[in-house]
């Protein structure tokens, strides 16, 4: 990139598993929210704001182009634009990449950007069949013709389809990514037992940061829509006091036979949203902002739909050779857990000189990543992944980790439905 | 001599007739030297001799009477002319010309069309209701209506008559008792008026129209048979048990919600089925008889009053210079509580944005939820849906810390009712806002001066006494201290009035305005329950005077804590007459009763319900014991007055060192801010009409009985000997 991207400032709101506290918050209103909660607490001028570019993965129908409703909602003026971008759970990585896009090209000068998702109100659709009998309805004229139609009617057109399974099953593969994880199971070799420990991992490593007040740097405590009976201001999927034993009761989910990925070592359905401001480096400095960081460089590759738990090697290596850096230059790194089977198929991909010859074209391994400098906070096993979201939380989360260890350089990747990977390098200094 | 007199008239040039072609005349009305078209008694005999000059001009097929006026068909009557009637005699003989004019108007020959381009309210919507057709413009501006009985009369110029049998009696008792304006699209519904035209393209689609009424002959059948009623409206209203159900219930309605203190509606009703089966002529002097025998009631005098008050009170900027007023884009409140929550809603319901602070997360959220249940009450009945709910909440932002605040144009203080800890509050506020920001306090009682003492920029700081529940309370006092700016006056003034409520300026005292006569009056009954009175006797009596509640349910609805707080910062201010009675203290502090919001205070209260608390007899007895006081026994007059002659007494005195700028102004504060019955005309009305003289007296009376503190005040000892009154032009006794 021709300058790195200063991001002024980023926050999120709690995640929630899918169905719990905020089910009944739209993802319109997390996100109304968040970008509020942001343009007060920067107290930037809004006039100055060209853009706001939104990543969300299962739009509403009741909020199309969700990133204007969002605009609009959080009191951004009615002559800032916004849109929203969708490459499935890197939405939230994409607006700012987006943005940084815009901004290098020198298409804006500021952008607020960010993610916003509820699982939670994927909603259920009528079947083709249900369809056809409600259209079939509207047309019929006559008494007559309506019964007829209505004779028509069997119970199983009543079955739903559901947003949500959709939405997680691969179109091309067929495949649910539970069962993609399940490949690099076999692949990569990896046990039950090493998943369930990295997923335990996890668990202890968020409820540290709960605890020590870390994620409270980041998290804004939300009333809750629409009733606003309570304040929700902690991630609700860290299992606290999270045991092997726990683990271990789980059965497989996706291949209940010979399986090893469970709902214990799988990320959960979230829902929750998040924000940042950005500029370019220069605009900051001429404005006078302390920004949380910067975007050094980014990148996204793709891969066979079947193995899309990859993604972040291949991106990570496209952003290595794109920027010049390499693993021994990161001094942390968040890797998006997905599967605990993915994260840990990554790392086993990162080292492989054989993997990376045959893979990613190179001549030798990536490197090693130092289990000390990986998700130091944990990850989205314990975090959850409301899928529009994750790219802008994993941002803001590593930047303020590197802040706090006195830190400069890390690395932020996740995998992406459908075949892809996406990589950011964020230096703080 | 009434304004509605036909005679010795000079014209005034309000009327001009147009030829349009084709047998199409224009007779327009524009009043000269006015804003808005209303009928006085000249405005109406030039009417008339337009119409004797119409009638002989066989060249007009359809005369249109259009308004020239922007937004405006025809106000009304000048209710002026109402006020400076004083016998009944008169009174008839002004609905009498109003009504000849308007039949005149009915019986031309050629065809009339009413066309409402604006307000047609009262003697306006009398004069299109004698049209043979009405069409509207689907403007904002348009609403049609009779409001009379809100100003304690009827329509007196054939409305009762002619509504009715336009539109159905169901529709038109909903018009004519409860006043209620409606707009183009609802009036159409009713077939008020036959058509309506975008208001983009009135002039067109009224021309069109024009043409069908005046060359299409089929047209004027098509369109009177579309006024046929509906079929549910023709069971009920056309058989004598539908007729009278609907009578009845319509009656039990009214008692109910007037409770028996406005006899307008109740007497509209009457003509109304008295007249059902009358021939025109005799409805119309039935309904002149009715609006002549309301016409020259005190309510109806009272209730024009606080009517000019308040259209005074619009335009009121609150200061003498011409400082401008600041329009605020963005706004804060500290403290999220009761008040706290109320205020969030008041602004964010008026789209400002605003950032609400608290010191923990919990009390934010209790900040959120009370500003969400206003809502969900206005979901409920239907002022706003779902979706206009949630961007008004959208609207509300919180913190823990005063990020934002440099953002903010206003800031309203909402933190406990105590003076050392808002000087604080305050101060840290102050600190961190720009130098623009207007901060103000809502507080209730305690001095804005003393407040100003810890700010750097006193001038840009004021009271801004909100009242609870803030959406439903629609008074605001704006309190300036010593140092308060003009500018920061005029701006919260032009706030207020923004959010729909009334603002009045009142001068820094302990308890403001309200307050500091309401809590004497209070504390009154309190003294008189410790007196050995009966409780629910005392509410009845006070009920009975036309207070919205009684002296014990107000205190347990307002919180006794809230209450007791309040008189004890007045006891501090005013010393011995505004002595705190034993009992409430014994109540709030002793026994700790909170009122109806933990369900026990002076009544028990269970749901909707409530009963006198079942110790209250052994309370009562305890304070008696302890202070020395016996059983005495009152009659109902002297409960009464011991009650209203507290808050007379106390608002003469607030008149007298100017709390406020004029009677009429106290008077509505009252009136909103308390709920005194709009039909008395407020507290110092109330005095003039009773007569300042038995006021004295009565007073005198009480200050041998009960002590000093009903000492008359100079101001009323002055009246009395002057012959003068408060209010100009009321006779005195």
């Amino acid at each position: 990139m021709k300058e790195r991207i200063a991001i002024i400032d980023g926050i999120r709101t709690p995640f929630a598993k899918a169905g719990t506290s905020l089910k009944n918050v739209p993802a319109q209103e997390l996100g109304a929210f968040i970008f509020k909660e942001l343009l007060e607490r920067t107290g930037f001028p809004q006039d100055q704001i060209d853009e706001l570019i939104l990543g969300n993965v299962g739009q509403p129908s009741g909020a199309a182009n969700i990133a204007r409703v969002v605009a609009l909602k959080a009191g951004l003026d009615k002559k800032t634009p916004a849109y929203t971008v969708h490459r499935n759970c890197a939405s939230g990585m994409e607006s700012i990449t987006t943005a940084a896009n815009k901004i290098l090209a020198g298409e804006a000068d500021v952008i607020l950007a960010g993610g916003t998702e509820s699982m939670s109100q994927y909603p259920l659709i009528f079947g083709k069949k249900m369809t056809s009998f409600f259209g079939s309805l509207s047309m019929a004229k006559t008494p007559a013709q309506k019964l007829g139609v209505l004779a028509t009617f069997r119970p199983s057109f009543l079955k739903p389809r559901i947003a949500v399974m959709e939405g997680l099953t691969d179109p091309i593969c067929g495949m649910l990514m539970g069962n993609t994880a399940e490949v690099l199971a076999k692949e990569f070799h990896i046990d039950r037992d090493a998943q369930d420990q990295y997923a335990l991992q996890s668990h202890i490593k968020a409820e540290a940061a709960i605890q020590s007040g870390k994620f409270a740097e980041e998290i804004v405590p939300l009333p809750v829509f629409p009733k606003f009976k309570t304040v929700m201001s902690e991630d609700n999927g860290v299992r606290l006091g999270q045991s092997i034993e726990a683990l271990g009761k789980l059965r497989p989910y996706f291949d209940r036979v010979n399986g090893s990925v469970t709902v214990g070592n799988a990320c959960p359905l979230t829902d929750g949203a998040a924000a940042v401001l950005l500029m370019s480096e220069s605009k900051a400095k001429e404005l006078g902002l302390k920004p949380m960081g910067f975007l050094r460089d980014y990148a996204y590759a793709g891969l066979d739909p079947h193995r899309m738990g990859l993604g972040p090697v291949f991106s990570s290596a496209k952003v290595f050779e794109k920027s010049g850096l390499t693993t021994e230059d990161m001094d942390l790194v968040e890797i998006n857990e997905a599967f605990a089977v993915q994260v840990i198929a990554n790392l086993k991909a990162w080292e492989s000189d054989d993997f990376c010859k045959k893979e990613l074209g190179l001549d030798k391994a990536l490197g090693t990543i130092d289990p000390a400098i990986l998700n130091p906070n944990g990850g989205a096993i314990a975090l959850g992944h409301p899928v529009g979201t994750t790219g802008t939380r994993m941002i803001i989360t590593l930047l303020k980790e590197l802040k706090r260890q006195g830190k400069n350089r890390g690395l932020a990747t996740l995998c992406i439905g459908g075949g892809q990977g996406g990589a950011v390098i964020l230096e703080v200094e | 001599m009434s304004d509605f007199n036909l005679k010795n008239i000079d014209f005034l040039g309000a009327f001009k007739l147009e030829n349009q072609g084709h047998g199409v005349f224009h007779l327009i009305f524009d009043l000269p030297g006015e804003k808005v078209n209303k009928f006085s008694g000249a405005v109406l005999a030039e009417l008339d001799s337009f119409l004797d000059k119409i009638e002989l001009m066989p060249e007009i097929d359809l005369l249109c009477l259009v308004s020239a006026k922007k937004g405006i068909f025809v106000a009304g009557a000048d209710i002026n002319g109402i006020l400076g009637i004083t016998n009944p005699g008169e009174a008839e003989l002004a609905a009498k010309a109003g009504q000849n004019v308007f039949n005149k108007l009915a019986q031309l020959k050629c065809t009339t069309l009413a066309v409402i381009n604006g307000a047609c309210l009262g003697g306006g919507c009398e004069y299109a209701l004698a049209c043979d057709f009405r069409v509207a413009s689907d403007s904002s501006k348009v609403t049609i209506g009779l409001p009379e009985v809100n100003l304690g009369i009827l329509p007196g110029w054939g409305g009762t008559q002619r509504l009715p049998k336009l539109i159905g009696m169901q529709n038109a008792l909903g018009m004519i008792l409860a006043g209620k304006a409606i707009n183009a699209k609802k009036a159409w519904k009713q077939h008020l008026v036959d058509q309506y035209f975008s208001e983009e393209f009135l002039e067109e689609q009224l021309e069109n129209f024009c043409k069908q009424l005046s060359q299409n002959p089929n047209f004027k059948t098509t369109m009177i048979a579309k006024r046929e009623k509906g079929l549910s409206a023709k069971l009920l209203e056309d058989n004598v048990i539908g007729q009278s159900v609907l009578f009845h219930k319509a009656k039990e309605g009214l008692i109910k919600k007037t409770k028996g203190f406005y006899k307008a509606p109740l007497v509209a009703l009457d003509v109304l089925e008295e007249t059902l089966d009358m021939d025109l002529e005799a409805g119309l002097a039935v309904e002149s008889k009715a609006f002549a025998e309301l016409a020259v009631t005190d309510t109806c005098k009272n209730l024009i009053q606080v009517f000019f008050t308040s259209e005074a009170l619009k335009k009121e900027t609150g200061i003498l210079t011409k400082a401008e007023a600041i329009q605020f884009k963005k706004s804060a409140v500290i403290g999220a509580g009761v008040m706290g929550g109320g205020i969030a809603w008041a602004f964010s319901n008026k789209d400002i944005p605003i950032r609400m602070k608290d010191l923990n997360w919990d009390a934010v959220q209790k900040g959120y939820e009370s500003a969400s249940q206003v809502y969900s009450q206005l979901i409920k009945i239907r002022k706003y849906d779902e979706r206009q709910v949630a961007l008004k909440m959208n609207h509300i932002s919180s913190t823990l810390d005063y990020s934002g605040f440099k953002n903010v144009d206003i800031v309203v203080e909402a933190v406990v009712e105590n003076i050392n800890v808002k000087k604080s509050v305050l101060a840290e506020v102050e600190e961190n806002l720009s130098e623009n920001t207007i901060l103000t306090s809502n507080t209730s009682s305690l001095s804005i001066t003393e407040m100003a003492t810890s700010l750097k920029r006193p001038e840009k700081f004021a009271g801004l006494h909100f009242f609870n529940p803030v959406n439903r309370m629609p008074l605001v006092e704006i309190i300036p201290g010593e140092k308060t700016s003009d500018e920061t006056i005029t701006s919260l003034v032009s706030l207020v009035k923004k959010m729909g409520k009334t603002p009045v300026v009142v001068q820094n005292c302990p308890g403001f305005l309200v307050n500091r006569i309401l809590i004497p009056y209070m504390n009154e009954a309190a003294l008189i329950l410790q007196e050995g009175a009966n409780m629910e006797r005392v509410d009845e009596l006070i009920l009975s005077f036309g207070m919205p509640m009684g002296p014990f349910t107000l205190a347990d609805e307002v919180g006794i804590d809230v209450g007791y707080h309040v008189a004890k910062i007045l006891e501090d201010g005013y010393g011995e007459r505004m002595k705190t009675a034993e009992i409430l203290e014994y109540v709030a502090v002793d026994q700790k009763l909170l009122g109806k919001k933990a369900g026990l205070g002076f009544y028990q209260h269970q749901g909707k319900e409530k009963i006198p608390n079942p110790d209250l007899k052994e309370m009562i007895s305890k304070v008696q014991n302890d202070n020395n006081i016996s059983t005495t026994l009152f009659s109902d007059p002297t409960i009464i007055d011991r009650c209203i002659l507290s808050m007379v007494n106390e608002a003469a005195k607030c008149i007298e060192e100017k709390v406020v700028s004029c009677p009429e102004y106290l008077d509505m504060a009252m009136i909103m801010g308390s709920g005194f019955p709009p039909f008395r005309g407020g507290l110092l009305k109330y005095a003039d009409q009773r007569g300042i003289s038995d006021i004295v007296e009565s007073l005198q009376k009480l200050e041998d009985k009960f002590g000093e503190r009903f000492h008359p005040a100079k101001i009323l000892i002055d009246h009395q000997k002057a012959s003068t009154t408060f209010y100009p032009g009321v006779q005195n006794g």
